[in-house]
């Protein structure tokens, strides 16, 4: 949660997520080049660097994508995601390395701009077996760029969050440009069909853990239905809801998160205000929700952060009836104090 | 996430899990296949009958042959894997022979004049760095 | 939530089922890491152990050929009849090109003829297999001075060695002979287009499936470069009509691109359509 602008907001846990971060991609370079060297002692160092960046960018990257699917299936692996945009901005600076190596080594010192080279060197654009692979990689490149320009909050705040995330999105792009990036490239000189089969198993993973939480997401789904003459939707019995935790409720195009606390039961927005994390799987920690992607804070009765913080959230009228759980999907401008629901 | 981003989410891994593995199987079907003609194209000297040892290092195998009526002898190199070095002059008794030729079977003349004092020394040099890079003895 | 501990990211110590959780998942997201960069490793095809010395100088002296291939020939020994044999160094420029330019500016500044003549020249070698050229990495300081080697001494007449259908790849052979490992196929096609358009001479390669190699200096039919012509067909697996000849320890092949070059790939659209060759 940020009151003023700083570059990073270090905290220990950030600071222990690079830490190993930076330590494991050290050990996997030392360990790539060392292999390489002791298996393959004529590759030349051009060679090692661009196929020992390329492989860590590619290793990374399905990693990122892992994690948001992951945290879905498995709240255990929300430390993962926590500062997910640190690993992403360094797997950009691994591939940009990747990159530059590429066009330093293929392009320049030629009768051509390196990077018109890029494009015009093959231009068998129309074939699938001949395709310019390298044209892929770097529009991946380009997509990697500025998703690692734009991942400060600073940008996430100015842009929108929504703009945000679509924009976060393209890594998707991103992937399948790799994928073919690799197959039409390197795969097409080795051929080894390990690595065919090494491919193949990852993006069949990544695929897979994608569709699951997309699927488990869509069950979870609580769509409210039969409203009564006040305009209030029946949500559950108010012992559904754990203690200091929430119900998900979609109405009337609201995203609405019940919360249950100290036998009182409040309605605000299921959106954070950062991220648009779901708050309503978060919890109340020290009587505030908490976010589950950065841990944003909220007061349930109001929607407002705690001072000095200024975030705010709509928030909604609940009633208890026959200890059933009543919410009505008209929102209150953000931070409007709400009485809360009593068990 | 907002459920609207979600269901945006859901619907590009459908498209996803659908258009990556068809890409991935095109790219394997385009691996271009690998042909190799039967025979080198430029004609090379036919192998001689084999006359005394052969000799095999992890670079070269060399075979001596000779023909019927034919007084000198052929010395058959085959580069198994290349030196690293920027030249290699074969020399058979300190007299220059040729130069050592690509991976693959090369043959090359000696005169019987170069048989006269066993035992027979072959010798592939490296003159631009001045190194022997081989040395292999004939007795015969 | 399937658990009851929850992980706020600006609290200093995580719950310990996450941490527990999180740290057996680092192990085990470095161990796949490991896993796959080691699969990626042993599926790579060995790199051959082909030269370029960067960063080392040297001197080599013989007879300058600058059309239509600039080479240096040097002389190898004489053989068992007394004839001169010779070894032909290819010359390229820096970076992906031709050395004629070099040249051109190396006569300009001699006010002389220098080919057909005796030269030393200092450079960066580059080899491989059998062959071997020079990178003339100081432009016009490459030249060291003239020798008393005649064009009469070092002159051969090339060996004529009939027509055939000839199968390979063409290379670039600064980057084949060392510059880069690898430098052929699909990944290095950018690049050996950049070569050959920069005016490298090609050089085209037939291997057999046991892996039995010749090479042959690339030019066209009446003997001129034909750069331009090929670039298009780098890295690909070809197939044409050519002539070829032996130019002491060289092996050329002039291209009759009039009978067409034919990729053998793809697989499916394979042209099978390839002319007779007279011999």
């Amino acid at each position: 949660m940020s009151v003023q602008y700083s570059t990073v907001q270090w905290n220990r846990q950030k600071r222990r997520y690079d830490r190993i971060m930076l330590v494991s991609i050290a050990v996997y370079l030392a360990l790539f080049a060392a292999l390489q060297l002791a298996f393959y002692p004529t590759v030349s160092p051009e060679t090692l660097i661009i196929r020992a960046t390329g492989t860590l960018a590619l290793i990374m990257l399905h990693f990122i994508l892992a994690i948001g699917p992951l945290s879905r299936i498995d709240s255990r692996f929300m430390p993962l995601l926590y500062n997910r945009r640190h690993l992403g901005v360094t797997l950009f600076l691994i591939a940009a390395v990747h990159g530059l190596f590429n066009i330093i080594q293929f392009h320049g010192l030629g009768n051509e701009d390196p990077l018109v080279s890029l494009f015009t060197s093959n231009t068998r654009y129309g074939s699938p077996g001949d395709f310019p692979f390298q044209v892929l990689g770097f529009f991946a490149l380009l997509i990697l760029f500025l998703m690692a320009a734009t991942s400060h909050d600073f940008w996430l705040k100015n842009l929108h969050p929504k703009v945000w995330k679509s924009l976060h999105m393209l890594v998707y792009a991103a992937y399948a440009l790799l994928i073919l990036h690799v197959m039409l490239g390197v795969v097409q000189l080795d051929q080894s069909p390990l690595w065919i089969g090494l491919a193949g198993l990852s993006m069949a993973a990544v695929i897979g853990l994608h569709l699951r939480a997309g699927r488990l997401e869509k069950a979870g789904q609580h769509h409210l239905k039969n409203a009564d003459q006040a305009g209030f939707f029946p949500v559950c019995t108010a012992d559904e809801i754990p203690e200091n935790r929430a119900k998900i409720a979609l109405v009337d195009g609201q995203n609405i998160a019940v919360f249950r606390y100290d036998g009182k039961i409040s309605a605000v927005s299921n959106i954070c205000r950062h991220q648009h994390g779901p708050l309503g799987e978060g919890q109340i920690v020290d009587g505030c929700i908490t976010c589950p992607w950065h841990g944003y804070q909220y007061l349930p009765h109001n929607g407002q952060s705690p001072p000095p913080f200024t975030e705010k959230l709509e928030t909604y009228d609940v009633m208890i009836r026959d200890g059933k759980v009543w919410v009505n999907p008209q929102p209150y401008p953000e931070g409007t104090e709400r009485p809360p629901g009593v068990c | 996430m907002v459920p609207e981003l979600r269901k945006r989410h859901r619907q590009v891994w459908r498209l996803m899990a659908v258009a990556l593995p068809a890409g991935f199987m095109l790219a394997v079907l385009v691996l271009p296949r690998r042909n190799f003609p039967d025979k080198l194209p430029a004609p090379a000297d036919q192998a001689w009958e084999m006359a005394g040892e052969s000799r095999e290092t992890e670079e070269l195998a060399v075979n001596l042959r000779k023909k019927a009526g034919t007084p000198g002898r052929q010395l058959e190199i085959t580069v198994r894997k290349p030196f690293k070095a920027p030249a290699g002059r074969i020399y058979w008794q300190d007299q220059f022979v040729g130069s050592l030729g690509a991976r693959g079977i090369h043959r090359y003349y000696l005169d019987s004049t170069l048989f006269s004092h066993p035992p027979f020394t072959l010798k592939i040099v490296d003159p631009i760095n001045e190194v022997v890079l081989q040395k292999m003895e004939f007795p015969q | 939530m399937t658990n009851k501990e929850f992980y706020i990211g600006w609290q200093d110590h995580a719950p310990e089922g996450i941490a527990t959780k999180t740290r057996k998942t680092i192990l085990m997201l470095v161990g796949l890491a490991t896993v796959a960069g080691a699969v990626f490793i042993f599926g790579q095809r060995q790199f051959s152990n082909s030269t370029f010395e960067l960063g080392h100088l040297r001197t080599l002296e013989g007879v300058l050929f600058t059309d239509p291939i600039p080479s240096l020939k040097i002389l190898a020994g004489k053989d068992a009849a007394g004839q001169n044999q010779f070894q032909r160094v290819l010359l390229v420029g820096f970076g992906k090109h031709s050395a004629l330019p070099t040249l051109e500016a190396i006569q300009q500044a001699q006010g002389q003829e220098i080919d057909g003549k005796g030269v030393r020249l200092e450079g960066q070698l580059i080899y491989y297999d059998g062959l071997l050229a020079m990178e003339l990495t100081k432009g016009e300081a490459a030249f060291k001075g003239f020798t008393d080697a005649n064009l009469q001494d070092y002159f051969t007449l090339p060996k004529d060695l009939g027509s055939a259908i000839l199968q390979g790849e063409i290379m670039d052979p600064k980057c084949y002979l060392g510059a880069m490992r690898p430098a052929e196929g699909k990944p290095h096609r950018s690049c050996a287009i950049r070569c050959i358009e920069g005016g490298i001479p090609p050089l085209f390669r037939s291997a057999t499936a046991d892996d039995q190699r010749q090479y042959f200096f690339l030019l066209g039919y009446d003997g001129r470069a034909i750069n331009g012509e090929i670039a298009g067909y780098m890295a690909d697996d070809i197939l044409f009509c050519g002539r070829m000849e032996k130019w002491d320890d060289w092996l050329i092949v002039k291209m009759d691109t009039g009978k067409g070059i034919h990729r053998t790939n793809p697989w499916w659209k394979k042209d099978t359509s390839i002319p007779m060759c007279g011999s």
